[in-house]
């Protein structure tokens, strides 16, 4: 094979794949230089003179707080919280698209996904109650198989903390009206001994029929079957509960606050015991150049996630909580200045425990990842992660 | 202006769409992409004094870029860098047979095929942006290469000549 048949190879791959991954999007080199913070206005210039006074005088407040210790957490939950229930209207079944995405699992050959579900509308919307999940075509009707849905529509998974999750999930707007994101609901496959076994390709697969109470059926190609690993048994199709989007940011807006968790280190563990508080610290540093002032005290949310085995890039939520930050006796950080606020993390008795060990088994509890956000609002919110484990 | 904004600038303006299409793939939406390009660059203007020409310009802002789109995920790094990410087309729909022959590969040759053909970048700036080895570069290419002309039917020059052409 001579250089040009290589070249001719690399062209068409290229072609195809800019083809596949390009977009309309502008260029915008003022906002480049508006992020290195080398573009002044006016307007900051003006606002800066007003912060400087006002600099001056909560200078000594932040100081004050900095030097009182660590700020005591507040057991209040806030009247709105990431992923709150929030009275939506459901979505119309036109609006609702889906893709589905399997991943094998080299060992196994099992396969983990997920269904991905989109708003398509120009509103927000909801969909809620339980979908109906069935595998259709003729390879379905030929083999046995078994479809295991969570118990409880408001559950979105046995790993879920109960009643911490809306019964409602409200879906994510696409792209094209640039508002929040998509929500998924994850799947787990294992033991297809019907045509198609183990391979990939479209070719005699069944398809995936979803269907949610606002009425939409949608039926999903299935492009990839997992492996047969014991031909006596059904195949088990798991279908956990939808994980809601989240919820729409306004993208102009960025507190120059950096988060960190006391202690976090990524060689060491935090250990979190069912049944009992888990008290730890999150401290916040403002890294800008004005001092930060909460108005009113911001929420946060807190999320325990565990990873897919064989998928690392899937994270399963397993406590999710959000409460009100305890800012009062702050008022404001100083530049430079850091604030720590003692968090405490309840950690649901039974966490893990249905349908374990098997369920354990996919989810290993012992590498999870807490993560603490702070509610502000903004595209890049103040955010800090520590690797923790559940002890069984 | 001094030159080295000046030389920045000049990457912005002529590859943008490369960093954007490419990052697209790696974190898997244009928006996303459009942002992680922008906060690149901001910190390549920012931090500018830091590059000290010993390599491209490019492949240095591409090294920005892929911590960014890493950081942007908000998870602790347990891995490599160049195997953190599990690229794919961010709407499979638009070319399934593409979209699927791509999940076969590996993510780290997804990464570098994204890399090679979308970014346009040659394998000693691959090899300076995933801090592995050039010989890497060219083989992990040459397999993913090899791998996608026979999902997608393409005249397969093999793993043999594909090295002995190089």
């Amino acid at each position: 094979m001579k250089r040009h048949e290589t070249d001719k190879l690399d062209r068409m791959l290229s072609e195809r794949l800019k083809k596949a991954l390009g977009s309309d999007g502008p260029a915008d080199w003022l906002d480049v230089r508006r992020r290195a913070g080398e573009a002044k206005t006016a307007l900051y210039w003006s606002r800066r003179r007003v912060l400087l006074v006002a600099g001056v005088l909560v200078l000594a407040v932040g100081a004050c707080a900095g030097s009182t210790g660590v700020i005591p957490w507040l057991n209040k939950e806030p009247k709105s919280v990431p992923f709150r229930p929030q009275i939506l209207p459901i979505c119309s079944p036109k609006n609702v698209q889906a893709k589905l995405y399997l991943q094998r699992q080299k060992a196994s050959g099992n396969l983990t996904g997920s269904i991905v579900l989109a708003n398509t509308g120009h509103t927000r919307c909801a969909v809620a109650g339980q979908a109906k999940v069935s595998l259709v075509g003729s390879a379905a009707r030929a083999t046995h198989w078994r479809i295991e849905l969570p118990k409880d529509p408001s559950e979105p998974g046995p790993l879920f903390s109960p009643g911490r999750i809306q019964p409602q999930t409200e879906l994510g707007m696409t792209p094209a009206v640039r508002r929040g994101g998509h929500s998924s609901v994850y799947l787990w496959w294992e033991n297809w001994c019907g045509p198609g076994s183990g391979t990939d390709g479209f070719a005699g697969k069944p398809a995936l029929k979803f269907e949610i109470p606002n009425g939409s059926k949608l039926v999903l190609p299935v492009y990839r079957l997992p492996g047969c690993s014991n031909s006596r048994k059904p195949s088990l199709l798991r279908v956990f509960g939808a994980t809601p989007a989240l919820p729409p940011m306004h993208w102009k807006t960025n507190l120059p606050l950096r988060a960190a968790i006391v202690g976090a280190q990524t060689t060491k563990r935090f250990r979190l015991q069912r049944g009992e508080t888990f008290h730890y610290r999150v401290a916040l540093t403002n890294t800008g150049t004005s001092p930060v002032r909460f108005g009113d005290c911001p929420s946060y949310g807190e999320d325990v996630s565990v990873p897919v085995k064989g998928d690392p890039k899937m994270m399963l939520p397993i406590i999710v909580n959000g409460y009100l930050l305890n800012c009062r006796p702050v008022k404001a950080i100083a530049p430079g200045k850091t604030v720590t606020f003692a968090i405490e993390l309840p950690v649901p008795k039974n966490l893990g425990s249905v349908d374990a060990p098997k369920t354990s088994k996919f989810f290993p509890l012992d590498r999870g990842t807490l993560t603490w956000t702070l509610s502000t609002g903004s595209k890049r919110p103040p955010t800090a992660t520590a690797p923790v484990r559940v002890d069984r | 202006m001094d030159r080295q904004t000046k030389a920045i600038e000049d990457v912005y303006a002529r590859r943008y769409q490369g960093f954007r299409g490419a990052l697209a793939g790696i974190v898997g939406s244009h928006e996303l992409a459009h942002d992680v390009v922008q906060e690149s660059f901001a910190r390549a203007l920012k931090n500018r004094g830091d590059y000290r020409g010993d390599g491209a310009l490019e492949a240095w802002i591409w090294k920005i870029a892929l911590r960014v789109a890493f950081e942007m995920r908000g998870r602790p790094i347990e891995q490599a860098l160049v195997d953190a990410f599990e690229p794919e087309l961010p709407q499979p729909d638009r070319d399934d047979e593409l979209a699927t022959a791509l999940r076969a590969l590996s993510p780290r040759r997804r990464l570098v095929i994204f890399l090679r053909y979308v970014a346009d970048l040659d394998y000693a700036e691959i090899a300076r942006v995933c801090e592995i080895s050039e010989g890497t570069v060219a083989a992990t290419l040459a397999q993913a290469r090899a791998a996608l002309a026979t999902s997608l039917n393409y005249a397969n020059p093999g793993l043999h000549e594909l090295r002995e052409a190089e």
